[in-house]
């Protein structure tokens, strides 16, 4: 077993922390549209993803052929410290991959032996008017990790390449200058208390009662994965946080 | 909101912490598990697509048509409809809503990612503890069994340590069961695998599995709405032949409960 600080590999199966290998590369853009490839992002970010259905549109959606799997940061963490159930997990996928190699594709389908967490890549051509409402949700650091790193990245790749519109793509929350995870009380999550723990960009109300007691993605993450660091909020810059 | 109101809701969704669900991995065939129920539907559909139909014609009065409009003449106009020989934008005045229970999660997301002009809001693995998500394939080995099993140990292992449903799901397979509610209209579901049915379900895994979704749609619509439910089913027989037993009826040999729609004049 070879065990880095992001990254695990034994007998051809790979396991990597979180955002550390997501890839965006954008393809062409003009005035109105902008084509992307996304890749080295867990099926579930796709699926999630996917859930765009206006003024976007996915395809080449690819699987990847070899057993590599992007963990969240939190499982990675939990995996790599515990040598034992490492090695378990890594003799699983094996298992997993000799099963899913022998499915039959019209009676079974070997996606029915991907993990949720397995690698894939795809392209999307998406107009701006679609994209800026989806980076309004989908920047806001109470979505999970892998999704907001994408986003956060692509906003980046875009500045990168001169394309205007992306300096204004911000977390929803910045419109409304509220934290719309916690604070907006008839907010319907909040009849069964908040999944997580808000980000902290702006106030919010601390009693909420909350599933997990943590933000599901952080700056600090963003910055030490993908290398971006996230612009303050106002409410950050008055109060001096961060 | 009060509190036993919400006290109440919890309970109902499955999100009480008196009610975490018990660790389970049963292996199951997607077709002895997978239902579909027909949660809501436009009042008349009939009535519905009939106005839509006729609104080409009126004078300056722009009449209500349907009270003064014969039982016969009514058939006519639907049967015209469902024979694809008016504008198809009246199917879209019929809506339905549908929950579906227990399919695979792959499946879902073929359903979501393939058929256009549809709603779909399901279960989030974000927000429900799945250690009680049951593998529903077909065939299933005993070492598909040993698998799941042992996938679903790293699944309660993610969430020691107040480990997230939301990161566990990286143990869960494509597989695992799934359930969500979608809505669609008459045009669009008679056009989900190409327009007014031009196209056939694939002979795969996936859209056989989605072909069975879509029987059982079929299945839940004719027991409201018979025609409808006849005219459906041109998903998966011939074409020619459903619209010839459309072309057929009248108002002698449809069902008593499309009658009894046909002629009902108040909403």
């Amino acid at each position: 077993m070879n065990i880095e600080s992001a990254k695990a590999f034994y007998n051809g199966s790979i396991i990597l922390k979180g955002a550390v290998a997501l890839d965006v590369e954008i393809l062409k853009f003009n005035d109105t549209k902008i084509t992307y490839h996304v890749r080295n992002v867990p099926i579930h970010t796709f699926d999630q993803h996917a859930r765009a259905r206006l003024g976007v549109k996915f395809y080449d959606y690819r699987i990847s052929e070899l057993p590599v799997y992007s963990l969240y940061t939190e499982v990675f963490d939990k995996l790599i410290k515990n040598e034992e159930k490492l090695k378990a997990f890594f003799d699983l996928t094996i298992r997993l991959e000799e099963r899913r190699n022998k499915a039959d594709f019209r009676n079974e389908d070997i996606d029915s032996y991907n993990l949720m967490s397995r690698n894939c890549e795809y392209k999307v051509e998406q107009e701006y008017s679609s994209l800026k409402g989806q980076m309004m949700r989908r920047l806001k650091l109470c979505e999970e990790e892998q999704i907001v790193s994408l986003h956060w990245l692509l906003r980046q790749k875009m500045i990168d390449k001169g394309i205007k519109i992306a300096e204004s793509f911000l977390p929803g929350c910045d419109i409304t200058g509220e934290c719309d995870y916690i604070a907006v009380s008839d907010y319907l999550s909040n009849c069964f208390g908040a999944l997580f723990d808000a980000c902290g960009r702006w106030d919010y109300d601390k009693s909420v009662y909350r599933s997990f007691n943590k933000s599901c993605t952080t700056p600090q993450l963003l910055k030490e994965q993908i290398n971006i660091e996230i612009p303050l909020s106002k409410y950050e810059i008055e109060n001096n946080l961060r | 909101m009060k509190a036993e109101e919400v006290e109440n809701l919890r309970k109902v969704m499955g999100t009480h912490p008196v009610d975490a669900p018990k660790k389970q991995t049963h292996v199951l065939p997607m077709e002895a598990t997978t239902e579909v129920t027909l949660e809501d539907y436009s009042v008349n559909p009939y009535r519905a697509m009939f106005v839509s139909c006729v609104s080409t014609w009126g004078n300056n009065e722009f009449a209500q048509k349907w009270p003064l409009t014969s039982l016969a003449g009514k058939l006519e106009v639907i049967k015209a409809c469902l024979c694809h020989k008016t504008l198809p934008q009246a199917k879209e005045a019929v809506m339905f809503t549908f929950r579906v229970a227990r399919v695979p999660r792959l499946i879902f997301d073929h359903h979501a990612q393939s058929v256009n002009h549809c709603f779909f809001m399901s279960q989030g693995l974000r927000d429900n503890n799945r250690i009680d998500a049951d593998i529903l394939i077909d065939n299933c080995t005993e070492e598909d069994i040993s698998i799941f099993k042992d996938l679903k140990d790293f699944y309660e292992f993610a969430l020691t340590d107040n480990g997230s449903w939301q990161s566990a799901r990286a143990f869960l397979p494509q597989s695992y069961c799934h359930s969500y509610h979608f809505g669609q209209n008459l045009l669009s579901i008679i056009s989900t695998r190409g327009f007014h049915a031009s196209g056939k379900f694939a002979d795969t895994y996936k859209d056989q599995k989605l072909l069975l979704i879509y029987q059982k749609v079929a299945k839940e619509i004719a027991n409201k709405f018979p025609l409808l439910g006849l005219y459906i089913s041109m998903l998966w027989n011939g074409k020619e032949e459903i619209m010839n037993q459309i072309k057929e009826l009248t108002v002698d040999t449809i069902s008593e409960l499309d009658k009894q729609l046909l002629n009902k004049l108040e909403l």
